[in-house]
C-alpha cells in the first residue's frame, strides 16, 4: 500500500511538469501581454511599453524566460504576481480558503443529501419517492448554477433578507459572518452536484441490489438495513466515491461562476482574472496548485477503493 | 469597450468659465439634503471591477479614481463645470509668454502621515508623474521646476503652454496627484508606492486584493474655504469610513443595494433604472457627461486606410439605431453631431454638413469610388463586453444595406488591446469616452492612438493642436475646436456613433447635498448617511 502510494505520488511529477509547461507555452502563445492589460484602453508611447516589458522580463525570448522560470517552479516558487505586488504563493493561500470553504461545504451537503436520496430511490425503485428523486435530480442538473444563484439571492437576501446577498468574510470575523455568506453559494453549487450523486448512487445501488450476494444476504435472513448499509452500499461506494472525487475536483475548478455571482474572492475567480490580465505568474501558480489538489483527490479516491473493497490489492 | 475615459475640460484657470447645464431628462439627479449633514457611519460602495494598482500616478485604469480621488489631491481639480479649478494650489499665474507658470500652494495643508505640504513635495511628485504616468509625457516641454520657497512652485516650459492645468488633471484618469517627497522619490517602480499617503479628506487604510478597499476620515484635513465644487472647493468628509467592495457582477451589485448591503453602486445597467426608481428606498442617478461612442479605424494599413471606405462607413451609420442598440433605456442615449460632450461649452455642429448618417446611397457611391469588391472588413470586439457586441451587431446590419462585408472578431480584453495596436490585425474597433475640450483630442489626432502604426494624423490637425497648446482665449479655442471637428468629419478620423450616459444608484438615506454623484468619477465629498 505504501509502495503504491509512493508510486502514485511520483507519477504526479510528469503530470505536473506537463501541466505547467503547457500553461507556460499557451499563455505566451496567446496574443496580448500583461503590458496590454496594464495600459488598458489608452495610448501609451512605445518607449514606455518597452520599459515596462524590460521591467517585467518580457523582453527576452520565451525559451529564456522558460529556462529561468522552470527551476523556480520545481520549488513551488512562482515569483511575484504582476498585479498584486505580492508573492504568488501568498496570493493563492489568501484565496484558497474561500474556494475550499465553498467546495468543501458544498461537498458535505451533496453527500449528506445526495447519497441517502440515491439509496432510497434505489430501494423504492418505481415508487413515488423514486419518481420525485428522479425529477429533482434531473432538475438539479438542468438548472444553471448562476441562474439558481441569482434566484436564491433575490429570494433569501433581497426578499426575505435572511442572509447577505454577496461577499466573503474570513472566519476571523465570526462564524455566522463567515457561514451566512456561504449559505447561498453552497446551495447554488451543491444542487447540480446533488443531482449527479443521486443518479449515480441510485443506478449503482440498483445494480448492486440485483447481485447474487445481496440476494444471499437476504436469504440468510439479515435485516434489510444491514443488507443495504453493510453489503450493498459498501460495494456501491467504489463508484460513488469516484463520482464524489470528480464532483470535488470539478467544484474546485468550476466554482468560478458561483464566485463571480456572489462576489467571492476565490481561486477560480483569481485564475480567471489572472488570465484576463495576462498575469503569468499568478495564472501558472493557480493552475499548478489546482492541479496538485486534483491529483491529491485522485489519490485519496484510489486509496479509498481499498477501504471499501479489501479485495483490491495494490502492487 | 466603453472605458471610462474621463477626458474632461479644464481650460486655463477659469478662462473658459462657461458653466455646464446637465440636461438629464426626467431622472432624479441628486438627493439634495434638507437638513444638517450627519457625521459618522460607514458607507459601503459596490464597485464594478477590482483595482489593479494603488498608484494613481502610474495608471489610467478605472475604477481607481473612484477610490483614490478621496485620498489624493492635485494642484488643480475639476469643478462642476468641468473646468480646472484650484485644489492644493492657492493661486496660479502665467507669464505673458506662457512659458513660466508660478503656483502658490495653500498653507497649512497636511499629509495623512502628519507632514506639512511643501513645494518640494510638489516637485518630486510631478517629476515622478512625468516618469511613470501614462499622461505624464504631456509635460515633455517642461524644462525645470524652481522652488523659491516652501509654498511656491515655478514651472519653466520650453514652449508656451496654454493647456498646462489641463495636463496635470491627466484626463481625470491619471491625475498628477501630490504625495510626500520621500515617498515619491522612493517609489521608482510604476504601479508600486511605498506608502499611500495623500492630502485628501479620507486616508487610505487597506486594500484586500479583489475584495475591498477601505478608507477612513482624515480628521486633520484642511479644507478650502470656498464653496463645494465637485472634486475641489470645500471638501467635507462626513463619513467615518468608506469601504469599496469589489462586486463584478452587475446583478449582484443591484441585489446588494436592494438588500442594504451596499449604499452606492457604480456601473448599473441602464435597464435597471425604471425598477430602481420604483423602489422608494433607492435612487437612480444619471451620470454625465455623455460618453461619445465612436468607431476607430486602422488609418495606415488595409481597407480602412482608404478615405472613401471610411466615408462610406460614416455615411451608412445611423446613430439613432446604434443608440437604440447600445442602451435598454432610451433616456440614456443621445445623438449629437459634436465630438465634444453635449454638456461641454465646446459642443458645436461645425462640420456636421459632412456627416450624413444613414445615407446608404452615398455610402454605395463611396464604396464604388474605392473600387470595393466585397472583401471582408473586420470589427473587433471584447467577448465579454456586451455593449461592444451590441454595437457591432447593429453596425454589421447597417453595413449590409450598403453592401459592405463587415465581420465581427471576438477577443478577450488583452488580445483586443494587443490587436488594436497591430496594423496587420486591426480594421475597426469601437470604444467611448468624453471630451469637453478640444485639446483633449490630441492623442487621437496626433497619430499615436491607439498606436503609431495605426493612428490618425494630418497636417491640419497638427496645426490646430499647435495653436491650441498656446491659445488661452476661449472664443479662439472654440473656433479651433470647430476646425478640429470639421477635420474629424472630412477625414473620417473616427465615426460618431452617438452618446450614452451612465447610471449610478444609491439608497435613499445616502445624502449627496452637492449633487456630485451625477458627475463623472464617484465623488463622496459632503456625502453623509441620514438616520
Amino acid at each position: 500500500m505504501l509502495r503504491y502510494t509512493l508510486r502514485r505520488v511520483l507519477e504526479f511529477i510528469p503530470t505536473i511538469f506537463i501541466a505547467v509547461t503547457l500553461i507556460f507555452v499557451i499563455t505566451r502563445l496567446v496574443p496580448g501581454s500583461p503590458i496590454t492589460a496594464l495600459i488598458g484602453n489608452q495610448s501609451v508611447d512605445a518607449a514606455k511599453i518597452d520599459a515596462m516589458a524590460q521591467q517585467l522580463g518580457l523582453d527576452r525570448p520565451v525559451w529564456e524566460q522558460y529556462i529561468e522560470w522552470l527551476p523556480r517552479v520545481v520549488t513551488g516558487n512562482f515569483g511575484q504576481s504582476m498585479f498584486f505586488s505580492a508573492p504568488v504563493v501568498d496570493v493563492i493561500l489568501d484565496r484558497f480558503p474561500v474556494t475550499f470553504s465553498l467546495t468543501f461545504l458544498a461537498l458535505i451537503v451533496t453527500i449528506a443529501i445526495g447519497i441517502p436520496i440515491g439509496i432510497l430511490s434505489a430501494m423504492r425503485r418505481g415508487g413515488i419517492f423514486d419518481y420525485f428523486g428522479n425529477v429533482l435530480s434531473s432538475l438539479g442538473m438542468a438548472l444553471p448554477p448562476f441562474w439558481l444563484g441569482f434566484m436564491l439571492m433575490l429570494v433569501f437576501a433581497v426578499g426575505l433578507q435572511w442572509v447577505p446577498a454577496s461577499g466573503y468574510r474570513p472566519i476571523e470575523f465570526g462564524f455566522w459572518n463567515w457561514f451566512s455568506r456561504l449559505l447561498l453559494p453552497v446551495a447554488a453549487l451543491s444542487v447540480s452536484q446533488i443531482g449527479l450523486v443521486v443518479r449515480m448512487t441510485r443506478s449503482t445501488m440498483i445494480e448492486v441490489l440485483g447481485t447474487e450476494y445481496v440476494g444471499m444476504a437476504r436469504t440468510k435472513g439479515l435485516r434489510e438495513r444491514t443488507v443495504i448499509l453493510k453489503h450493498a452500499l459498501r460495494n456501491a461506494m467504489i463508484q460513488i466515491v469516484t463520482v464524489i472525487g470528480l464532483v470535488f475536483a470539478l467544484g474546485l475548478g468550476g466554482s468560478v461562476i458561483i464566485e463571480n455571482v456572489f462576489a467571492l474572492p476565490g481561486l477560480g475567480e483569481l485564475i480567471t482574472t489572472a488570465a484576463v490580465r495576462r498575469d503569468y505568474p499568478t495564472l501558472e501558480g493557480g493552475i499548478f496548485y489546482l492541479t496538485l489538489v486534483a491529483l491529491a483527490i485522485n489519490l485519496v479516491v484510489d486509496l479509498a477503493y481499498a477501504y471499501f473493497n479489501p479485495r483490491i490489492r495494490y502492487s | 469597450m466603453v472605458r471610462r475615459r474621463t477626458l474632461l475640460s479644464g481650460v486655463v484657470g477659469g478662462i473658459a468659465a462657461t458653466s455646464l447645464n446637465l440636461h438629464f431628462g426626467g431622472l432624479v439627479q441628486t438627493a439634495l439634503a434638507a437638513g444638517e449633514p450627519i457625521k459618522g457611519g460607514t458607507l459601503n460602495v459596490g464597485l464594478h471591477i477590482p483595482l489593479t494598482t494603488l498608484d494613481w500616478q502610474s495608471t489610467v485604469s478605472h475604477p481607481l479614481p473612484h477610490v483614490m480621488g478621496h485620498v489624493f489631491e492635485g494642484l488643480f481639480g475639476f469643478g462642476k463645470d468641468f473646468n480646472a479649478e484650484l485644489e492644493l494650489a492657492e493661486s496660479v499665474e502665467a507669464a505673458t509668454d506662457g512659458k513660466t507658470w508660478t503656483i502658490k500652494l495653500r498653507p497649512g495643508v497636511k499629509f495623512h502621515n502628519g507632514e506639512m505640504l511643501k513645494s518640494s513635495d510638489v516637485k518630486a511628485s510631478l517629476e515622478r508623474w512625468r516618469t511613470v504616468g501614462p499622461k505624464g509625457s504631456g509635460l515633455n516641454t517642461l524644462g525645470s521646476i524652481d522652488l523659491p520657497d516652501d509654498l511656491t512652485v515655478v514651472m519653466n516650459f520650453d514652449e508656451p503652454m496654454g493647456r498646462f492645468l489641463l495636463l496635470l488633471l491627466g484626463s481625470d484618469e491619471n491625475k498628477a496627484v501630490i504625495m510626500p517627497q520621500a515617498i515619491a522619490e522612493a517609489s521608482t517602480t510604476p504601479g508600486q508606492l511605498t506608502e499611500v499617503v495623500g492630502t485628501g479628506p479620507y486616508r487610505f487604510v487597506e486594500y484586500k486584493e479583489d475584495q475591498y478597499a477601505r478608507l477612513a476620515r482624515f480628521d486633520d484635513y484642511v479644507a478650502r474655504d470656498d464653496g463645494p465644487n465637485y472634486q475641489t472647493g470645500k471638501k467635507v468628509g462626513n463619513l467615518d469610513e468608506i469601504i469599496f467592495w469589489i462586486v463584478p457582477e452587475a446583478t449582484t451589485r443591484v441585489a446588494g443595494l436592494e438588500s442594504g448591503e451596499y449604499d452606492i453602486i457604480t456601473e448599473v445597467p441602464d435597464g435597471e433604472a425604471t425598477r430602481l426608481e420604483g423602489n422608494p428606498d433607492l435612487d437612480a442617478i444619471k451620470n454625465g457627461p455623455g460618453v461619445l461612442l465612436y468607431m476607430m479605424f486602422n488609418h495606415k494599413v488595409g481597407p480602412t486606410s482608404q478615405l472613401n471606405i471610411r466615408k462610406a462607413i460614416q455615411s451608412l451609420i445611423d446613430p439613432s439605431e446604434i443608440a437604440a442598440a447600445a442602451v435598454s433605456n432610451p433616456d440614456f442615449a443621445l445623438t449629437n453631431p459634436s465630438i465634444y460632450a453635449p454638456e461641454s461649452a465646446y459642443n458645436t455642429d461645425a462640420g456636421s454638413e459632412l456627416y450624413t448618417p444613414g445615407d446608404i446611397d452615398k455610402a454605395k457611391e463611396y464604396l464604388a469610388e474605392a473600387n470595393y469588391n466585397g472583401e471582408p472588413v473586420t470589427i473587433q470586439v471584447i467577448a465579454t463586453n456586451s455593449l461592444q457586441n451590441r454595437l457591432a451587431v447593429a453596425i454589421v446590419e447597417q453595413a449590409k444595406r450598403a453592401g459592405l462585408n463587415l465581420e465581427i472578431l471576438s477577443y478577450d480584453l488583452a488580445t483586443w488591446v494587443a490587436n488594436r495596436r497591430d496594423p496587420e490585425k486591426l480594421n475597426i474597433y469601437t470604444s467611448g469616452g468624453y471630451w469637453v475640450d478640444p485639446s483633449l483630442w490630441n492623442a487621437e489626432f496626433n497619430g499615436t492612438f491607439p498606436s503609431p502604426e495605426v493612428g490618425f494624423i494630418s497636417d491640419a490637425t497638427e496645426k490646430i493642436f499647435n495653436e491650441l497648446s498656446a491659445e488661452t482665449e476661449f472664443e479662439k479655442r472654440k473656433a479651433l475646436g470647430e476646425d478640429l471637428q470639421r477635420e474629424f468629419y472630412s477625414q473620417v478620423a473616427m465615426v460618431n456613433l452617438g452618446y450614452v450616459y451612465r447610471l449610478v444608484a444609491k439608497r435613499s438615506n445616502v445624502m449627496d447635498p452637492d449633487g456630485n454623484l451625477a458627475l463623472g468619477n464617484l465623488t463622496l465629498n459632503g456625502v453623509y448617511l441620514d438616520a
